[in-house]
């Protein structure tokens, strides 16, 4: 009997060691199995010593397994004769979307797109302990080969020298650049090439004449210009004394150094309010530079209704002063208008986004970006854009992001995700009536 | 050959009660960490447990806040002048519940300096009055509540946790989600419990204090799925702090929805034709008609929520 007890017991106690003790090396069934994904053939030796600039990584042996990349030119490649002035803006574009991975695998040969996006969406796992998905990593994937694509094309054709202007540019930001002058050499065929071209020069223009306004805003320095020195001096000797409290804090903390930190803040934010006080701003030119602009104005805002996706994408933009967040695509609260810099701010523009904003009475900028983003995508699409998984939009969404990232996107096209998964019945209500107010503007 | 069976027994059930301890042990300090990392709020927290009285004076000591000051609060007097402080209730008879209420008046004061929130903008003079009123506010609150003053704030709530048993259910959830928590309640959980019994007492700085919390995590929805449905944070969230605000209007003569309130003093710093509006004045210009149904929607069910 007592030896039956004793038996018990170390079955019991073999079985909880055995429990607690192989339950870390349980694997999840949804842990992605390991894929091989590989452009190989060609030695990374082989190419342009522009961009072989290997570094260490931390991506781990496990990750390189997964996603194991070797550049090589693609039999998909085009020559420069073969490049139409439409392939070269659609580089441009899908350039700008390849940034995450183009700039690291310029940076770093051994960057490894999967472990990059794993390593992104780890403060996400608290809310989404099952990430990443299949759907995702292929997403992840079928646009790191694109992008991977984009980088062997742009390789393999002569483009312009990088003009060299003594600033240091990334790597990234060289072909960049490389690639715009590319486009400016290319002749334009077809309308859809006109088109798109007329409109680069345009936005141009537009841009030159509302940096014109806001350079006459500014106010000139001239004549009272011994005090503006004489402040800027004093905000050179305070952010020398903000540098030394860095260092201070670094090594001992205290309420003072940071009491005097942000003493410094406001009197450095004072004194930049007394220099653009002693600013002149001569109120005729002022004038006369807005009256050339109003007329370059016109001309680009007339191109949101010309119903081509390229053109209202580029027009857009610009009109919202949006060079970078596509989040904003729609209406940018963000718009350098010279507001708390120069002394008299240009807020006589109106955009796109405010124009719709007046029509429908919504006067919360944070509110009105709540429905007026979505309704701008939804009829870019409706023009024809690509908003499909590898188009404009999604895979920003699907797994480009940060925060905003939805698993739900990769296999969507946007306005099925948007209805279906992102927004709410009235939520969707509210965009399709603004999206209806966007077509009575743009289609008349 | 029995001896060494009863060896084995011995020593297995030995190492793997040595085990289990020093595992669990483990787990819990991991667990504290992780919490430190999430929480936001609970830093500013009370860090003494209710039952610091009972405790050996040195281990007081140790955990006592660095402020100078606290040592005034050893003082028996001290809980006299609290209480002193305290005589006129504005948001309940519930000590804890009062203070941590006036607590939350002074979040919204920012450390009693309003400047930075123009960010180098000059305020405009729409701007300035509510920010004038706001600072007028703030000041009037450390006059009349010197003990509640930021530096010494979370050492009051604490000295009060410890020192007056709540009355109420509302104190009682504050007293047990901040002190026996080390001041590290976990944020939804702890909002989510936070509204019904606010939305039942009547009590608007509670209501703010909920989604004010809520905004420290990821996961910052307090109500389930089915209630609203779409995944857009941003507007969920929105709509959230949208009907907290409504409801917190009708309690204590609308202080969270007045024009230099929170909620509007940063609408109006963001945009100033919304200077002067209160909560009620912004929504009619703001809100979508799909939004006021949503608004709608999660009122009704923070309702159905109160006991």
């Amino acid at each position: 009997m007592k030896q039956g007890v004793f038996l018990l017991v170390v079955v019991l106690v073999a079985l909880i060691y055995w429990l607690l003790n192989d339950k870390p090396q349980q694997k999840s069934p949804d842990s992605p199995k390991p894929n091989v994904l590989s452009f190989e053939t060609t030695s990374t030796s082989d190419l342009p010593k522009t961009i072989n600039n290997p570094k260490s990584t931390n991506s781990s042996q496990e990750d390189e397994a997964e996603f194991k990349v070797t550049i090589h030119q693609s039999t998909d490649v085009k020559t420069n004769d073969e490049l139409s002035y439409l392939d070269v803006y659609r580089m441009i574009r899908k350039f700008s979307q390849c940034q995450n991975v183009i700039y690291r695998l310029l940076e770093d040969q051994t960057f490894n797109p999967i472990a990059e996006f794993k390593n992104r969406i780890k403060p996400y796992k608290d809310l989404n302990p099952h990430w990443p998905t299949n759907h995702q990593l292929e997403a992840v994937k079928q646009h790191s080969r694109t992008c991977q694509q984009l980088l062997a094309q742009l390789q393999s054709v002569d483009l312009p020298k990088a003009a060299n202007i003594g600033v240091k540019k990334s790597l990234f930001i060289q072909l960049r650049d490389q690639l715009r002058q590319y486009l400016l050499v290319k002749k334009p065929n077809t309308a859809k090439e006109h088109a798109i071209a007329d409109i680069l020069s345009l936005k141009q223009i537009w841009q030159d004449h509302f940096d014109q306004v806001l350079e006459v805003s500014k106010g000139d320095e001239t004549q009272n210009l011994e005090q503006i020195e004489a402040l800027q001096e004093q905000i050179k000797l305070l952010q020398q004394e903000r540098s030394e409290l860095n260092l201070q804090h670094r090594e001992n903390q205290s309420n003072d150094t940071n009491r005097r930190y942000t003493q410094i803040w406001f009197e450095i934010s004072d004194l930049k309010k007394q220099i653009t006080n002693l600013r002149l701003v001569d109120p005729e030119a002022r004038s006369q530079a807005i009256e050339a602009f109003e007329v370059v104005n016109e001309m680009l805002f007339a191109q949101l209704k010309t119903r081509d996706p390229d053109v209202f994408f580029e027009t857009q933009r610009t009109l919202e002063q949006n060079k970078y967040n596509i989040r904003f695509f729609g209406y940018s609260p963000h718009k350098n208008t010279g507001n708390g810099k120069y002394k008299v701010p240009f807020i006589e523009y109106v955009s796109p986004g405010e124009v719709i904003k007046n029509l429908i009475g919504i006067q919360d900028n944070e509110i009105f970006g709540l429905v007026i983003n979505y309704a701008t995508k939804l009829y870019h699409c409706e023009l024809g854009a690509d908003c499909g998984p590898e188009g404009e939009w999604i895979p920003d969404i699907c797994h480009i992001g940060y925060q905003n990232i939805y698993e739900e996107a990769c296999q969507s096209d946007l306005p099925s995700f948007y209805q279906q998964h992102l927004l709410n019945q009235n939520q969707w209500q509210d965009v399709q009536y603004v999206l209806s107010v966007i077509r009575g503007i743009y289609e008349n | 050959m029995r001896s060494k069976y009863w060896l084995l027994v011995v020593l297995l059930l030995v190492v793997s009660t040595y085990w289990i301890f020093s595992g669990q042990e483990k787990s819990e300090n991991f667990n504290l960490s992780s919490e430190g990392d999430q929480s936001i709020v609970a830093s500013n927290k009370p860090s003494e447990s209710p039952s610091s009285e009972s405790m050996p004076p040195a281990t007081k000591t140790k955990q006592k806040q660095p402020s100078p000051k606290t040592d005034e609060q050893d003082d028996p007097n001290e809980l006299d002048q609290w209480l002193a402080q305290l005589e006129n209730r504005r948001y309940s008879e519930d000590t804890s519940v009062e203070i941590t209420s006036f607590a939350m008046e002074f979040e919204s004061c920012g450390n009693n300096n309003s400047q930075w929130l123009f960010n180098n903008l000059e305020p405009t003079e729409k701007q300035q009055h509510i920010k004038t009123i706001m600072d007028d506010h703030c000041k009037q609150l450390v006059n009349d509540y010197p003990l509640l003053e930021y530096n010494q704030r979370y050492a009051g709530v604490e000295t009060v946790f410890n020192q007056f048993p709540a009355s109420t259910e509302l104190g009682r959830y504050l007293q047990s989600h901040f002190v026996n928590s080390n001041g590290r309640p976990d944020n939804i959980e702890f909002s989510r419990g936070l509204v019904p019994l606010a939305l039942n007492e009547g009590n608007a700085q509670m209501l703010y204090m909920a989604d004010w919390i809520s905004r420290f995590s990821l996961k910052n929805r307090l109500f389930d799925k089915q209630v609203l449905q779409g995944q857009h944070q941003d507007y969920l969230k929105t709509i959230q702090t949208i009907a907290l605000t409504a409801l917190s209007c009708d309690f204590q003569n609308g202080i969270t929805c007045s024009p230099s309130a929170s909620f509007m003093r940063d609408k109006c710093f963001t945009d100033e034709k919304f200077c002067g509006l209160d909560f009620n004045q912004w929504y009619v210009k703001a809100v979508t008609p799909g939004m006021d149904a949503d608004v709608h929607l999660l009122k009704q069910h923070f309702q159905s929520q109160v006991p």
